[in-house]
């Protein structure tokens, strides 16, 4: 479908760019426009990561709430339900869920995520009933923070 | 040695209240030809007979406040106005105490005239003396103001000024300063470790659109290892370079950014300081501190100036508590104001939000979360 969303941004970043900041007088409306265009010149590098950076962060945040789901830690046991109620019926066979309904799934897996590690951190679980749990929310930290450098440093080569 | 409860100061406490209540109301963006009949009167009330503002003008520079460029009489004045929201919400009552107070001995602006309730201009607003100076090179300048890589000629010079302004803020005897607004934590108990963690763990539970699992693994590490200070000084909040102005001759004309000063421990200050995120490479590929002295050479010079000792667990309590509070403004309340459209800075609050990612980077290899072994 035309015109993709680069194309968009790429017009209105040359028509700021060339046509109105040289025609800006005010100091700091000049600054803000800078700005703007710092946004959309960002925006244009990273947009097509956008959805596959989503799905990924849906992925890890399934993984770690199915293993909270299963775990027999009693620590973990307020959440077992929770846990499961995140990732339940979000997988519909032959269909793809727009950008919005993941996102706002893994706002909600997210916050579920904090209770797991509140509930890590104030008890005292057996090191081998969570231990899959642990591996999970390790992995999570770690891929995150590769995705939130992808999205935020485009031009810097991920590990 | 007591352990302190959670406890957030009065005047600090209200600000946060009143913008919740603010977060439910329009904001608009501040007009420099409304402004100017208003803040005649309110000037000419302050310093007494008429007053007549001229080149009232917005000024450039800075993420937080509304601020205006303007003169009364021979006079070269700033306002600063709050707007809707800021990426970091402040009272300026107490801005305008903690300036009062380090008059003379910190070079600062001189504040002229404070309206904390917003009677005035609708809006909290603090007037002051607009000093010369610029924050960085011309050339090779840096949006963020943070980062910065001051010119080599003048960077010894700046070091040793940037470093006794430092030590004088912490040797103000502050209990003969007038700061009614600030609340005095007691030394020898984890009162300020706790105050000042409990105001940025409710700032991000009131702002963030979304959880992370290092903010709450931070969150969890510094509550179990709230240190005690052994003095209680007055704390800048954001000492660090950007946030100071200085002339071609290398003079420091004042540090700017009072808003987050409050009562507690110097590590805070020194944590900020030597913040690996705000250092940068030196001719010889050295890590300068704030752009200006290495981190160790730093640290040095404030030890043997004060003749106080540095305890390093402390401060690194307060590096990993500095970037939990970047994290907390950047994560949460930027992407907080824009979304809720209280802010005059609406692309800079988005763009400041991709710095989260540098500071949670920075707490995870701190706490040893990120997956690299350190």
């Amino acid at each position: 479908m035309t015109p993709e969303p680069t194309d968009l941004l790429r017009g209105a970043r040359r028509t700021l760019a060339d046509v109105v900041l040289p025609a800006l007088g005010d100091g700091f409306a000049i600054e803000q426009l800078k700005t703007v265009l710092r946004v959309l010149t960002h925006l244009e590098a990273v947009i097509d990561e956008a959805y596959p950076l989503e799905a990924a962060e849906a992925e890890d945040l399934r993984g770690l709430l199915g293993a909270v789901a299963r775990s027999s830690d009693p620590a973990l046991s307020a959440l077992r339900e929770t846990a499961g109620e995140a990732i339940a019926g979000d997988s519909v066979p032959g269909s793809l869920p727009s950008f919005r309904e993941l996102r706002d799934a893994n706002v909600v897996r997210k916050r579920v995520v904090s209770d797991v590690i509140r509930a890590l951190r104030r008890s005292a679980p057996s090191a081998a009933a969570v231990e899959d749990v642990e591996t999970r929310l390790a992995g999570l930290v770690r891929r995150q923070l590769d995705r939130e450098r992808r999205w935020t440093r485009p031009r810097r080569t991920s590990k | 040695m007591s352990v302190s409860e959670p406890y957030i100061e009065r005047t600090v406490r209200q600000c946060l209240d009143a913008r919740l209540v603010r977060r439910h109301t329009a904001y608009h963006v501040a007009d420099a030809a409304e402004l100017r009949s208003a803040l005649e009167a309110w000037l000419g009330a302050e310093l007494g007979g008429r007053v007549e503002i001229r080149d009232l003008v917005r000024a450039p520079g800075g993420a937080s406040k509304e601020n205006f460029f303007f003169r009364a009489g021979d006079r070269a004045l700033l306002l600063r106005l709050d707007p809707g929201e800021s990426i970091v919400e402040t009272d300026r009552q107490r801005e305008f105490e903690v300036l009062r107070a380090v008059e003379g001995i910190v070079p600062a602006p001189r504040v002229v005239a404070v309206d904390g309730e917003g009677s005035r201009l609708g809006r909290p607003a603090l007037v002051m003396e607009r000093v010369d100076g610029r924050t960085q090179p011309e050339l090779g300048a840096r949006t963020s103001g943070v980062g910065i890589a001051f010119e080599p000629a003048l960077r010894e010079s700046l070091a040793r000024q940037f470093g006794n302004a430092l030590v004088r803020l912490h040797r103000i005897d502050w209990r003969t300063r007038q700061l009614p607004s600030f609340d005095v934590p007691r030394a020898n108990t984890t009162d300020a470790a706790a105050w000042t963690l409990a105001w940025w763990e409710r700032v991000w539970e009131e702002d963030r659109l979304e959880d992370h699992p290092v903010m709450v693994i931070a969150a969890e590490w510094l509550r179990e290892h709230l240190p005690a200070a052994d003095r209680i000084v007055l704390v800048h909040g954001d000492y660090r370079s950007g946030n100071f102005l200085y002339d071609d001759e290398g003079r420091i004309t004042a540090m700017l950014d009072w808003e987050l000063a409050h009562l507690g421990d110097p590590h805070e200050d020194l944590g900020w300081v030597v913040n690996d995120l705000f250092a940068v490479r030196g001719d010889a590929g050295e890590r300068l501190a704030c752009g200006l002295l290495p981190r160790e050479a730093m640290l040095a010079d404030y030890e043997q100036a004060t003749g106080w000792t540095i305890d390093p667990e402390r401060l690194r309590f307060y590096e990993i508590f500095n970037n939990y509070k970047l994290a907390v403004c950047a994560h949460a309340t930027t992407l907080r104001i824009a979304r809720g459209e209280h802010t005059h800075l609406a692309a800079s609050m988005s763009l400041i939000h991709a710095f989260a990612h540098l500071y949670i980077a920075a707490l995870a290899r701190a706490l040893a979360i990120d997956g690299s072994g350190a």
